[in-house]
């Protein structure tokens, strides 16, 4: 054996190593580590398209503003939590910006921009970990959860922190704000409930999963899923538990309820409809690709109640249309990428964000699915 | 690539978190311990093999002196040397090959089950399969995240600037467990030689290398390399313990064939 090798393979080996180690799990480009999400609000349509935070014409997706406004020039980070969109004039986004160059750390960030025309208001970077699902609004607070494992009221004004409450575990999902009450669940597998003001503790549901999205509020019940693979019914006044439904696996989006019936989605892309009173099953359906496997499903349903419809966006990037009677899926339209977040329905069209594909966002005919328009759109050859 | 180690791993961590306390280091810590059980044969061959080449060092310097200006027959002299002592210059490579894809697959299990971001832990959940045998492990994910205030599933932070402790924890004990397994260097006379300069070049760059990823990585990984190289050392003193009864040096080189 040649004298040089037998003496360097130990640091050829570990250079190997340390290249091995430092890729694995890691892609170049832009990557995301989480999924972006958008809201319509009348004609408009707020995404966090992972690489800005977009102001779009709903109906024709035509961008009307962007925040950065020059991507090459100005980075603010990697846009993933839905935007919350305020009735005083601002929009609410949260991006992931990494620095240091070296040795790199990244940094979290809340922006509050001006929603005419995307300009910065303010910024709030005093987290220490991922912003997920995007915040709620209520009163004069934006309120929003961190995978440091605080949540933060930020005063709407100025972005100062108005009270923080502290879990045991990351908050990914988005807090339900009713009233004078913040309702927000935690990876620590307790759903708090906290007083909009000052954040004070009211009740804690504390159950054997993490609870990973919005609650969903009907006729003074919360309705949530968890990672001990079951649907909770919670008393939204103390905080005690109604009924259970056991299912097969995690439930990480948030249920749609309507006209007495619950509808959640576990992560293995079974659909439940539930009654609302007991949580007896009425009918459930397992979606399949068109090669008939089992979907993985990230994200709750979202409900068009005017077409008697359930929408999941499944993690191969399909958009399955559900008829909510029987669950019978009457379409179920392909995209390039990941649908990891809740689609959104307004009028005719339905909306789909998705990561890791060509069109980050896309617009569906409500009844019949055709693509009505994409964000970016497809090149021509 | 490496799906095959890294979930079984990953819902073993789950199976030990569930029974040490639902404590993650502990479980870290204890998954370490069992892979290194697990994959003791191919580090004692490579313990084996480099105490043997310390052991032979003096014999190697002589020959230097003697050949240092015909390289071939230095070379030859030397793999003759090795094989009378039943000792393969490259046998420690073997098992760090085999120990890196086990290192890589433990880290991707760490953070599947400690995951700093919400596509991980998604990915995750549809290879748990522990809960189908024991259902009462149903809603174990996310493991607990923080130790000592540190978490675990991120890397060192100026936030929590205690955690930076870890990669010195990681170099000091990584510089330890190298300065055992190198051959000394005092014996030989000629410090200057290729070999002890590799040698010390090696004490010095494994242990900085280690420091560095668990400065980029996620602190549950500064864990397992803390654990890890106590280990090593652990096994280090024992083979040492027990090989008081083998051949000397002088004993193997009398067996070189005379001219």
């Amino acid at each position: 054996m040649n004298q040089a090798w037998i003496k360097r393979w130990p640091v050829v080996l570990a250079m190997l190593a340390a290249l091995v180690l430092a890729t694995s799990g890691c892609a170049g480009g832009v990557s995301a580590s989480s999924w972006t999400g958008l809201t319509v609000v009348g004609d408009r349509l707020y995404a966090a398209d992972l690489q800005q935070a977009r102001a779009m014409d709903a109906e024709s997706g035509e961008t009307i503003w962007t925040f950065p406004r020059n991507l090459e020039e100005d980075s603010r980070g990697l846009f993933y939590a839905t935007p919350a969109v305020g009735d005083d004039g601002r929009v609410f986004f949260a991006s992931q910006l990494t620095t240091g160059g070296f040795l790199s750390q990244r940094e979290s960030i809340v922006w509050a921009l001006d929603i005419e025309d995307g300009r910065e208001l303010w910024r709030f970077e005093g987290a220490a970990g991922m912003y997920v699902e995007g915040g709620a609004l209520g009163g004069d607070l934006f309120v929003i959860g961190n995978g440091d494992g605080h949540v933060y009221a930020l005063d709407r004004e100025d972005g100062s922190v108005s009270w923080t409450f502290e879990t045991e575990h990351r908050v990914w999902a988005t807090p339900l704000i009713v009233e004078d009450t913040v309702y927000v669940g935690s990876m620590d597998r307790t759903l708090y409930a906290l007083d909009l003001d000052d954040g004070e503790l009211q009740w804690a549901f504390s159950k054997d999963g993490a609870f990973g999205a919005q609650p969903t509020l009907a006729d003074g019940t919360l309705y949530i899923g968890a990672f001990d693979d079951a649907v909770y019914a919670v008393d939204v006044e103390t905080g005690d538990e109604r009924w259970a439904f056991q299912g097969e696996d995690w439930f990480w989006g948030s249920p749609a309820v309507s006209e007495g019936v619950v509808y959640a989605v576990d992560v293995k892309g079974r659909v439940y409809a539930l009654d609302a009173e007991d949580g007896e099953e009425i009918w459930h359906k397992f979606l399949v690709s068109d090669q008939n496997q089992p979907v993985p499903v990230r994200a709750g349903p979202t409900l068009d109640s005017d077409n008697g419809r359930l929408f999941v966006s499944a993690q191969n990037g399909s958009l399955y249309a559900l008829d909510i009677a029987d669950g019978f899926v009457d379409w179920s339209v392909p995209a390039e990428g990941r649908g990891l977040s809740e689609p959104a329905v307004d009028g005719s069209l339905v909306y789909q964000s998705l990561v890791l594909g060509t069109a980050r966002v896309r617009a569906l005919d409500a009844v019949e699915g055709r693509e009505a328009w994409a964000f970016p759109q497809p090149e021509e050859d | 690539m490496l799906d095959f180690i890294i979930y079984p791993f990953a819902n073993l961590l789950l199976l030990l978190y569930a029974y040490l306390g639902h404590q993650t280091v502990v479980a870290i810590a204890a998954l370490t311990i069992l892979i290194r059980l697990l994959i003791l044969p191919l580090t004692l061959s490579q313990q084996k093999s480099a105490q043997k080449m310390q052991e032979l060092q003096p014999e190697i310097e002589k020959l230097r002196e003697k050949y240092g200006d015909d390289q071939e027959k230095l070379a030859q002299k030397q793999m003759e040397l090795w094989r009378k002592a039943g000792v393969n210059p490259a046998g420690g490579c073997l098992p760090l090959i085999i120990q890196l894809p086990i290192m890589i697959a433990l880290y991707r299990a760490i953070i599947f089950c400690v995951p700093s971001t919400p596509l991980q832990l998604f990915q995750f959940s549809g290879h748990i399969f522990i809960d189908e045998w024991l259902p009462s492990l149903t809603g174990l994910v996310p493991l607990q995240s923080t130790f000592l205030g540190m978490d675990l599933g991120q890397s060192p932070s100026p936030v929590q600037w205690w955690s930076y402790s870890l990669p010195i924890l990681v170099f000091a004990t990584s510089w330890l467990q190298q300065k055992l397994l190198s051959p000394s260097t005092a014996s030989t006379g000629d410090g200057g030689s290729q070999a002890e300069m590799m040698s010390q070049q090696m004490q010095i760059m494994m242990p900085l290398m280690f420091g560095f990823i668990s400065l980029q990585y996620a602190t549950g990984l500064s864990i397992y390399f803390i654990i890890s190289n106590l280990f090593g050392m652990a096994q280090y003193y024992f083979i040492r313990t027990n090989r008081e009864g083998d051949e000397e040096p002088e004993a193997i080189a009398k067996k070189r064939p005379k001219k």
